[in-house]
């Protein structure tokens, strides 16, 4: 639970991203705490992968600042922001598909900077995200599903202070999104976690805080249930059903 | 419609499906639900011809489809919007749909024009490069390079994924439509529950590469399908 | 399309492998024994090439950059080799620099090209472009005044005379046979420390970086330096070939440098395979066996035939010969004993045993 008290981890100020004449994302001041479970939702097209590959180093900010433990990362080297502790889920399935889930586990293992056992922490990992039976597959063999637990259970490897997770409940049943809120409950106890969905029940399980995006801007934050009364986000997100 | 019997297919060594026979009628909406892993992308690849089949027999309106390649598939009548989307990023939208309609023979401005009334909010996308478009947005341009090519039967693996919860109503309302207006027959591959249920006519559970249950939708109900997927563990 | 050997490689090498490669090593051993020095001339010279096309195929397969340019490195290694040792007479040193020298060229280029950000296209036309360079500068310097130390370089006639391996308590310079030892020795030298190396952590992170270099550089891997010590290293086994080459015909030209030489080592790659180390071997010693036949049988246009080799190879047997023949292989093995029906849940994927053809 974050209290007020706890410290800020991650702030962007005024952060921006251009593509040629289109402005995806546009002066977003974002802060989060150390310990909080936040859920980004929006539109598509709202820019919020395009938020989410600013805070990873895959996508160069064309202007603002990202402050992480109150260092600037903006425009950093992808390996320089993970080696800070910060580790990204991709929307699209982004792990080694010519290796099997045993090689993408023990390269991810590797990583970490601490000592290193990487046959027990792939084990541990494996047997945390129901790996077990496809450790020697081919990655690009296994299901869509399968491929996401693949990479988060090797964004997980690395232990990073802050997880950001791009629709990890994509292509799930209801029985393994419910666990997949069950693990990032788990690791919300040693990680920050934010989460981009468009699955409300899931995003009702697991989230304190959430921030709605919108032509790539923050409409409006708040908790799960102020935000879905919001008359705004109905129109815009959730339809006249939700 | 569509007739598949003793359906085997996988991967090289590695089978897949274990048998599969389903049957597609005119008109009709068939929900396949499923773990991960099950075979049920694997199934809707073999139908459309990008897997081989080692067994089994698959016939579209009549006709066999066993040896058919892809393309040929497509011309008969199946479109195919794939997980991942498929669309062509280096390739404006507008291209994207031209191209879908070219591949086929059919006039471009026409078909182009009645896909964006079904699915408004690609027009003002029209010129952007598919690659710049967001994941749903993608989602949606894939749904429309199918549908502009007047297909009889669209297979769909997981349209609602990464789609924000006002535009799967729509969705929902679009396929309702063209149901009505051409008669078209889907075959839907999905997790979303609701979606599967308020759309489809039939539901067929997938395990291990088999259909092991098929039930009218209306006896799907949240409860149900857990329970079911409990039962058959994973 | 899973390079099947490759993500294999991670994986220590079974004892198999380890038989192949001892029963290979005595096999070539013995082998002057039972070969007149014509055959033992040839071999050597298909074992030196094999370590030029080794350099382009580790990288390219395992590392996944394609460069068309290691005969830069190849005449760099050929040049220091002879110019070295015919300044100064130290032939085991000269040998030792004409593997340096490459290596610290290739780490400057590559820094260049790699921390560039330079795409993948564009890397291998430079590779090329900086061979062809280097072909035309050597080229150009027939005139006297072109020297280093007191060797001339001679521009397109070459460096003739250069002396053959003689390292100190040698009484003479290596004999034929002994540079057919040599010539094996560092050829099977090389393909078992690659090997090796693939199962170390560099090496299962090289492949990871082929894979995805993306995903690789949000674990946390900085791809670029991983990258260029690949790049350095194969430098520094294509510039041994090129000093191997000095060695065994004691002459060094600038065709070392050219566009023919460079497109060869690019067919014996396709031809043998990308995805094994025994490949590339297999592939050099095919088309350079092809390539001396077609001359000895008066058959003019050599290249064009190769062309067409190439062709064929690129159209039907995209994974080269000895995936190809791996997967004819796993074929009939599967025909007459099919594997398990049902799920392929925990099913081994394709991994070929090989009768120690085991890259």
């Amino acid at each position: 639970m974050a209290e007020p008290a706890a410290k800020v981890l991650l702030e962007t100020r005024s952060l921006e991203k251009r593509f040629g004449g289109v402005i995806a994302v546009s002066n977003v001041d974002f802060t989060l705490h150390q310990g909080e479970i936040r859920c980004l939702i929006g539109p598509n097209g709202a820019g919020k992968s395009t938020f989410f590959k600013m805070l990873s180093g895959q996508l160069r900010p064309t202007s603002g600042s990202v402050l992480f433990a109150g260092e600037n990362l903006a425009g950093r080297e992808p390996h320089e922001i993970a080696k800070r502790g910060i580790g990204i889920k991709n929307q699209v399935p982004d792990v080694m598909n010519g290796l099997t889930v045993r090689e993408n586990l023990w390269i991810a293992a590797h990583a970490r900077r601490a000592p290193r056992d990487e046959r027990r922490i792939v084990g541990e990992l494996a047997d945390r995200l129901g790996l077990v039976d496809i450790l020697d597959r081919l990655v690009g063999e296994l299901a869509h599903g399968q491929r996401q637990w693949v990479e988060i259970a090797s964004v997980i490897a690395t232990e990073p202070q802050l997880i950001l997770l791009d629709e990890p409940a994509a292509g799930m049943t209801d029985e393994e999104t419910v666990k997949t809120a069950e693990l990032i409950r788990e690791l919300n106890r040693i990680a920050t976690i934010v989460v981009v969905e468009h699955d409300m029940q899931f995003i009702q399980l697991i989230a304190r805080k959430v921030t709605v995006f919108h032509q790539g801007r923050i409409l409006v934050e708040g908790s799960f249930d102020q935000v879905v009364a919001d008359p705004v986000v109905r129109d815009v997100y959730l339809g006249r059903g939700n | 419609m569509l007739e598949v019997t003793g359906l085997h297919s996988g991967y090289g060594r590695i089978p897949i499906l274990a048998g599969i026979s389903l049957t597609v009628g005119d008109a009709e909406f068939v929900g396949i639900l499923g773990h991960n892993g099950m075979g049920k992308t694997t199934l809707l690849k073999t139908l459309v011809g990008l897997l081989p089949l080692t067994q089994g027999e698959i016939r579209f309106g009549g006709s066999s489809l066993a040896r058919a390649a892809p393309h040929r598939r497509a011309a008969l009548g199946i479109s195919y919007v794939p997980q991942g989307r498929g669309i062509f990023p280096g390739l404006s939208v507008r291209e994207n749909l031209q191209f879908a309609l070219t591949a086929l023979g059919l006039p471009a401005a026409a078909g182009i024009d009645q896909v964006l009334a079904e699915i408004p909010r690609l027009e003002r996308l029209l010129d952007r490069p598919g690659g710049a478009l967001s994941g749903g947005e993608q989602q949606l341009l894939a749904l429309a390079r199918a549908l502009v090519q007047r297909p009889k039967l669209l297979l769909l693996d997981e349209p609602t994924e990464g789609i924000q919860p006002s535009i799967i109503g729509e969705m929902m309302e679009l396929l309702r439509g063209l149901r009505e207006r051409s008669g078209i027959a889907v075959l839907l591959v999905e997790q979303n529950i609701d979606f599967i249920r308020m759309l489809s006519d039939r539901v067929l559970l997938m395990q291990k590469g088999c259909i092991v249950r098929e039930f009218p939708a209306s006896e799907l109900s949240d409860s149900m399908a857990m329970g079911d997927f409990d039962g058959l563990g994973h | 399309m899973a390079q099947e050997f490759a993500f294999d490689a991670a994986v220590p090498p079974r004892t198999g492998w380890w038989l192949f490669v001892g029963a290979a090593s005595v096999g070539l051993a013995l082998m002057p024994m039972f070969t007149d020095i014509s055959v033992q001339l040839s071999l050597s010279l298909i074992f030196i090439l094999s370590l030029l096309a080794l350099s382009m195929s580790f990288l390219w397969g395992y590392v996944g950059i394609l460069s068309f340019g290691q005969t830069v490195f190849y005449g760099l290694g050929g040049y220091c080799y002879a110019i070295f040792a015919l300044n100064f007479g130290f032939t085991g040193w000269a040998l030792l620099v004409a593997i340096l020298l490459p290596a610290v060229f290739g780490l400057l280029l590559g820094y260049f090209m790699i921390y560039g950000r330079i795409s993948d296209i564009y890397l291998s036309v430079i590779t090329l472009v900086v061979t062809l360079i280097f072909e035309k500068a050597i080229r150009s310097t027939s005139g006297p005044e072109y020297v280093i130390g007191s060797v001339r370089l001679n521009g397109q006639n070459g460096i003739p005379g250069v002396p053959g391996l003689q390292l100190p308590g040698m009484s003479e310079t290596l004999s034929i046979e002994g540079v057919f030892y040599l010539a094996a020795a560092a050829m099977v030298l090389v393909y078992v420390g690659l090997r090796l190396l693939l199962t170390t952590a560099f090496g299962r992170i090289l492949v990871g970086i082929r894979e995805n270099e993306g995903r690789m550089q949000l674990l946390g891997y900085d791809s670029r330096r991983y990258k260029l010590a690949a790049f350095v290293l194969s430098g520094g086994i294509a510039g041994l070939s090129g000093a191997l080459y000095g060695i065994w015909g004691n002459f060094i030209a600038p065709e070392m440098f050219n566009l023919n030489q460079a497109a060869q080592v690019v067919i014996w790659v396709i031809v043998g395979g990308r995805s094994t180390l025994i490949g590339p071997i297999v592939g050099t010693g095919a088309i350079q066996s092809l390539t001396v036949w077609l001359g000895a049988s008066g058959v003019g246009q050599v290249t064009l035939v190769l062309g067409f080799v190439l062709m064929i190879f690129v159209l039907a047997f995209r994974e080269g010969l000895l995936p190809t023949l791996g997967a004819v292989g796993r074929a009939l093995r599967d025909r007459l004993r099919p594997p398990p029906a049902g799920s392929g849940s925990g099913a081994e994927s394709g991994k070929a045993d090989q009768g120690g053809g085991h890259g």
